[in-house]
């Protein structure tokens, strides 16, 4: 074999027939962006619930006088929990589908 | 194939629609080189290279905002599969139970040639690939398969020019030189 026919070789299989290759993709990123909404749903439930809990615990209300540091550290608990969960939503970690 | 042009108006339909069937579009458009690419790149089957291909495209779509536009947006999928086979290899290394098969050893390569001579050209060349270093591989693969300029090579691989031209010049002179000794070829 000469080099020209190691060059026109490689050059003979420049293309593969899809077999549904993009299609699978495609589905992918579709089944990605639902779990980007579910994390994004997740982080503001999240934040809401921080929030609220915040309120309820501010000088005034009734529970006010009773708060304290171990509450503001379950606060920050909840809030990484959360935070942990979003992440973990919004990171890939989904595996490959099958090639055929 | 569809002009760059065009090509780039895809890109910006995905990034400030996240349309996805544009990028379906350009997935089609070069599933093709890509899979193939890889394939030859590895030597692996090609479930595995197709695997590869898909991170690939993952990749591509998550990181769409840095693609310029300057270059071919080819070449920029290349360097991201390129990237890609570097990760796996590694990763290969650290589960030394998980070797690439190569195709010379898989059942499948060229099995729709239907062609006994196809076939065994098709896994000449393999071999022939299979004896090159990683880097050689890719620019033969990138500017002979996939015609990508010099430039574009060195842009792929992220490697500086002048290595390129000695990577491909270097790899044609083992090829040739395998080929005369095709035993030499064998034992990597």
């Amino acid at each position: 074999m000469n080099e020209d026919r190691w060059l026109n070789q490689l050059l003979a299989e420049d293309d593969l027939p899809d077999e549904g290759f993009s299609q699978r993709v495609v589905e992918r990123l579709g089944r990605q962006r639902q779990r980007r909404r579910r994390a994004w749903l997740l982080l503001l439930a999240t934040l809401s619930v921080t929030l609220l809990a915040t309120l309820s615990q501010l000088p005034g209300s009734d529970s006010g006088a009773e708060a304290g540091l171990p509450f503001a550290l379950w606060q920050l608990v909840a809030l990484a929990l959360g935070a942990g969960l979003c992440a973990a939503f919004w990171l890939d970690t989904e595996a490959f589908p099958p090639s055929p | 194939m569809i002009s760059e042009e065009a090509q780039r108006r895809l890109v910006e339909r995905v990034r400030d629609a996240d349309d996805h069937e544009a990028f379906g579009e350009l997935v089609g458009l070069h599933q093709g080189a890509v899979r193939q690419f890889l394939r030859r790149l590895s030597g692996s089957p090609s479930a595995s290279a197709d695997d590869l291909a898909q991170e690939t495209f993952w990749r591509a779509y998550r990181n769409l905002s840095s693609f310029r536009g300057e270059g071919r947006f080819r070449s920029w999928l290349f360097s991201i599969g390129y990237q890609c086979f570097v990760a796996a290899e590694r990763r290969r290394r650290r589960r030394p139970t998980m070797p690439w098969t190569t195709a010379t050893e898989a059942k499948e390569p060229a099995a729709t040639a239907g062609d006994a001579a196809a076939i065994e050209a098709t896994q000449t060349v393999q071999r022939l690939l299979a004896g090159l270093r990683r880097e050689e591989r890719a620019a033969i693969l990138l500017h002979y398969q996939h015609e990508l300029s010099h430039d574009e090579v060195a842009s792929s691989l992220g490697l500086p020019l002048g290595t390129v031209k000695s990577l491909i010049r270097r790899g044609k002179a083992k090829m040739k030189q395998m080929h005369q000794a095709p035993s030499a070829g064998r034992a990597r």
